[in-house]
């Protein structure tokens, strides 16, 4: 489904991504684990079209997202890839539902359509009795899966999470990491996930370790 | 060291975005529609204004959840009367990364504010967003005016009432005392 071939990247004299390959499946579970400043956020964010690698390709399904300009990137990016990251960012002056809706109402889908939908994944996620709450009333576990579930409002064939469960407890990242592999087994979702969680990482379909720039093997 | 707290009640109009952002409300919706395939989150519409209009990122900010609110359905101008908003700034004799660490490291957080404020959004060197129990939204920035010298400036936006924003001016005014204090600098 996502193919990297010989991704190399450097913020200026530093050399941060020294040559990586990865093909990635649909409906697996990736961990990316590694020391700090191995270069894994980066990596991700090259997967995920935010960065520019300076040499390689990346195939995603049938096109080469690289070649694209900016804005038709942009267009690419919303359509196909989901974020997640440790912080999540949700908006603190709306409710945890509407948090939810706001990336498909910016999107234009329809707004009847968005709410079935975005009240589905509140209750796949155990929160739907929280939906109409501010984020400052929810559990940093509860905000975290309102995050989710705002990941996957439109829908994209892969998702990216930079270390999704460091900001929680191990209860709540426990139920967090149990949810991905739920969406893998129900939807068949992609997820490429970085992380510290020992745990995490030995229950993915693959683990891949990265040592200062390249994935060891 | 100087010291600053304002209150802009009904500060950011309608007719202030008009003015600062050269053009309205509807204007920006209108061309921010136009762009639905590009954007998808709050952040991406911000920065779609910031930089292809030039407009300041806090006011970029400012419309794109105005924008959010008008797609959850509120009106345009229901939304811009309630925009009452106050800030507080105060420049410290000390680098950058030292005052953010006020912020960032909890132990020193909850030496100059309440358990309930926890940054996120942060960009380091330069912005963050702080939680909390209060309504509106606080934001943070910090400007280096040197290596030992560096302006904090706390925004609360969309805040109900002019009350609340007064009531908040004071509020943000003694906890930048109190961080004074804590720091242990002079005037
Ligand atoms: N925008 C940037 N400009 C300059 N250097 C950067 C930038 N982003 C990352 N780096 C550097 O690249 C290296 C790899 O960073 P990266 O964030 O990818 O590491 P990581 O493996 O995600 O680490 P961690 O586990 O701490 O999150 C680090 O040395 C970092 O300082
Ligand atoms: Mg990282």
């Amino acid at each position: 489904m996502i193919k990297a071939q010989g991704i190399t990247k450097a913020y200026g004299s530093l050399s941060v991504i020294k040559g990586v390959d990865l093909d990635i499946h649909k409906g697996e579970v990736v961990a990316i684990v590694g020391a700090s400043g191995a270069g894994k956020t980066t990596l991700l964010q090259i997967l995920g079209t935010l960065e520019r690698p300076d040499s390689g390709e990346l195939i995603f399904g049938e096109s080469k997202p690289m070649l694209l300009s900016d804005r038709k990137l942009s267009a690419f990016r919303n359509k196909h890839i989901g974020f997640i990251f440790q912080f999540h960012q949700l908006l603190p002056e709306f409710t945890a539902i509407e948090n939810v809706m706001i990336p498909a109402l910016i999107s234009g889908k329809k707004k009847n359509e968005i709410i079935d939908r975005a009240s589905a994944l509140l209750d796949k996620l155990n929160i739907l009795d929280r939906a109409n709450h501010k984020p400052s009333a929810l559990s940093g576990g509860e905000q975290q899966r309102v995050a989710v579930a705002r990941a996957l409002i439109n829908q994209p064939d892969l998702i990216l999470a930079d270390e999704p469960s460091g900001n929680l407890d191990s209860k709540h990242a426990k139920e967090l990491h149990e949810l991905f592999f739920s969406l893998r087994d129900e939807f068949k979702q992609t997820i490429v996930i970085v992380t510290h969680n020992e745990e995490l990482a030995r229950m993915s379909d693959r683990r891949l370790t990265m040592v200062d720039g390249r994935f060891s093997s | 060291m100087d010291r600053k707290s304002t209150t802009f009640p009904a500060h950011v109009s309608s007719d202030t975005i008009a003015r600062e952002s050269g053009k309205t409300l509807k204007q920006w919706f209108s061309l921010l529609e136009a762009h639905v395939d590009e954007l998808s989150l709050p952040e991406e519409c911000a920065s779609f204004i910031n930089k292809e209009y030039g407009v300041s990122a806090n006011l970029a900010t400012f419309i794109s959840l105005k924008y959010c609110a008008f797609l959850k359905g509120d009106s345009i101008e229901q939304e811009t009367d309630k925009c009452f908003y106050t800030s507080a700034t105060k420049t410290f004799p000390i680098g950058i990364h030292v005052l953010e660490s006020y912020l960032t490291d909890e132990s020193l957080r909850l030496s100059w504010l309440e358990p309930h404020f926890k940054p996120e959004l942060i960009n380091t060197g330069r912005n963050m967003r702080l939680s909390s129990r209060f309504n509106g939204l606080i934001q943070i920035s910090f400007k280096g005016k040197g290596p030992q010298k560096c302006q904090i400036t706390i925004q609360h936006l969309n805040l109900a009432s002019e009350e609340a924003a007064i009531e908040l001016q004071a509020f943000w005014k003694e906890k930048l005392n109190s961080l004074k204090k804590v720091l242990n600098v002079n005037d």
